[in-house]
């Protein structure tokens, strides 16, 4: 089989890094030069290589479990099909028993949630087997402001949120000033949260913004321009003000969404390749800054950006606006978001021992129980958790 | 190009042994191209779980079957073109199921450009990571906490049960180690590593 193809785009990636390292000769520069001319797919790998920041966002994503951990599961699921014990069609029908035994535990998780809140004190009076550590706290108001010199400034853990005012930067309560700011100059803001912090903010403009845990947004103290442009990583919720002569922008991994005056929600993590975009109410349109196509979402749509590609599909809306009303919303979600996202609200490094199990869950849970609670109502769907320091250990 | 990939490059007994299903040749393999083919099948498909399938049984079947490769470029070709067809076939089965979502059926003209320009910016990703595996160990950890994970010194002094002062110094032993012992690429990398962390 001719593979020319693929062996000129492997000799073009290694000449992309020549010439990042600079040693491209003038023969080679032109081959580059050529390639660029082919596609606008050519042009956009190219540029987002060149970018140290993207570059380095790429170099840091790994798959869910390494190589190390994949490879023994590989070779036990050789030799078994080699010798006969799991054909194609047995591993297909384990799925299929899988993902019946995960519709079961869906159920079993609706009533358990149900019921937890009625039985709550005497399951807490029970000494766990599993978790009998630390209590692991959930997270709270927490997040940090840097200011345009790159100084950073923490923030009240008992308040909920700042208000950005012409003239200084208070909490939205109005009880103190958190810093002055120097009229008639734009300083570009930044308003982080950490791991199992989140942390509201009122925009010049008085848009609101709930940021979820481990997220950042970029905003000016004053929106000057003929455009309102945040730039988010992570997960927040916004509700825009109206101003229709100013549209309103939020800038996230790979897309970009044009509003008048609504609400919607944002999550692009950096360790999830797919940015979400749920609308509540209004009309936005999600620009795919690769394909650069643009769409339209109605109330209750949801579009995922993954690379060039976009997909629009209708949701249950709350389960992706639950966390900034204190709840996870789960709704067939799977076992792995769910774990993702638990650890970004306790602060706990996940680590799969063994096969992720594809389980589904439905239910609410509230984001202000211990994260014993949480794994306790999980584990009644058949996972196990194992809790070492602050690493959760998560079990078939 | 990087040492471990040299391994695979310049050795036809390797090849030879890969082909036999020897399974050491191909514990190096998968380690090496694991990483970089699951970025690439994500790149095609929706789901991390989607991708992690592909990409086993990708390397399932090149460990299945007996094929003889050249060199470590024809190797990488298989592999890019083996994730890419099954990437392909997963979305026509996920098509099956739901027929309502007609962009996903086709692999277009479009598809084609965007497949070579992915498998371009595998290759180059490639080549950068395996600059960062060939570190030394201790170099690795400190340089991965400290500019990768953006950690500070403190932290990564708790992190990894030294004190603060052993991490300067392990800090300073690796960019001296860096700048006589490692190759352009790792040089160029951690250059460019101190560019994010400012």
């Amino acid at each position: 089989m001719s593979y020319k193809y693929e062996q000129q785009a492997i000799r073009i990636g290694q000449l992309l890094v020549k010439q990042l390292r600079g040693t491209l000769t003038d023969g080679e520069a032109r081959e580059i030069t050529a390639w660029l001319k082919l596609s606008d797919r050519n042009k956009q790998v190219y540029e987002e290589l060149m970018n140290d920041h993207s570059r380095q966002v790429s170099l840091q994503e790994e798959p869910p479990r390494p190589a190390e951990e994949v490879l023994p599961l590989l070779l036990a699921k050789y030799h078994q099909r080699k010798s006969g014990i799991l054909s194609d069609h047995g591993a297909q029908s384990i799925r299929r028993i899988r993902k019946w035994l995960s519709y079961a535990a869906a159920i079993l998780v609706m009533a358990t949630v149900t019921t937890w809140f009625l039985l709550r004190d005497r399951i807490g009076n029970q000494q766990s087997k599993i978790i009998d550590a630390e209590e692991i706290l959930p997270g709270g108001s927490r997040a940090k402001l840097t200011l345009a010199d790159g100084s950073t400034i923490s923030l009240d853990e008992a308040k909920e949120g700042i208000i950005v005012n012409e003239g200084n930067i208070s909490y939205s309560d109005e009880s103190r000033e958190i810093v002055n700011l120097q009229s008639g100059i734009v300083d570009q803001l930044v308003l982080t949260t950490p791991k199992g912090g989140t942390y509201q903010l009122i925009l010049p403009d008085g848009s609101k913004v709930w940021l979820n845990a481990a997220s950042t947004l970029k905003y000016p103290s004053a929106f000057t321009g003929r455009e309102r442009v945040v730039e988010l990583v992570g997960e927040g919720y916004f509700a825009v003000a109206k101003d229709a002569r100013k549209p309103f922008k939020v800038i996230s991994n790979g897309q970009e969404v044009d509003v008048l005056g609504t609400e919607f929600n944002i999550s692009a993590y950096a360790d999830e390749k797919e940015v979400k975009t749920t609308l509540v109410e209004g009309g936005v349109q999600i620009v795919n800054r690769q394909s650069e196509t643009v769409n339209k979402l109605q109330p209750g749509e949801q579009s995922i950006i993954r690379g060039a590609a976009t997909d629009i599909h209708t949701v249950d809306v709350q389960q992706y606006t639950a966390w900034k009303d204190g709840f996870f919303y789960f709704n067939s979600t799977p076992l792995v978001d769910i774990i993702r996202q638990v650890g970004r609200w306790y602060d706990v490094e996940v680590d799969y021992d063994g096969n992720t199990p594809a389980l589904e869950f439905s239910g609410k849970i509230q984001r202000s129980l211990q994260l014993s609670q949480v794994l306790r109502i999980l584990e009644k769907g058949g996972v196990q958790f194992h809790l070492d320091g602050r690493k959760l250990v998560v079990r078939p | 190009m990087a040492e471990k990939d040299h391994i695979a490059t310049n050795n036809p007994e390797f090849f030879a042994n890969l082909a036999k299903g020897d399974e050491q040749a191909f514990g190096i393999v998968f380690k090496i191209y694991y990483a970089i083919m699951f970025q690439f099948a994500k790149k095609f498909v929706g789901s991390d779980t989607e991708a992690e399938d592909v990409t086993e049984n990708v390397f399932l079947k090149l460990l299945e079957e007996d094929t003889h490769f050249n060199d470590a470029t024809h190797l990488k070709a298989y592999l890019f073109r083996a994730v890419r067809h099954a990437c392909l076939n997963a979305r026509k089965m996920a098509v099956r199921k739901t027929h309502r979502d007609r962009a996903f059926a086709t692999w277009d003209a479009n598809e084609e450009h965007d497949y070579l320009a992915q498998l371009a910016r595998a290759e180059a990703m490639l080549q950068l990571r395996q600059a960062v595996a060939n570190l030394p160990t201790q170099a690795k950890k400190v340089i991965t906490l400290t500019y990768f994970e953006g950690m500070t010194n403190q932290e990564a002094a708790d992190a990894l049960e030294l004190s603060v002062q052993t991490i300067k110094n392990q800090k300073l032993r690796a960019l001296s180690l860096l700048r006589t012992r490692l190759t352009d690429e790792q040089f160029l990398l951690l250059l460019s590593l101190a560019a994010l962390n400012y």
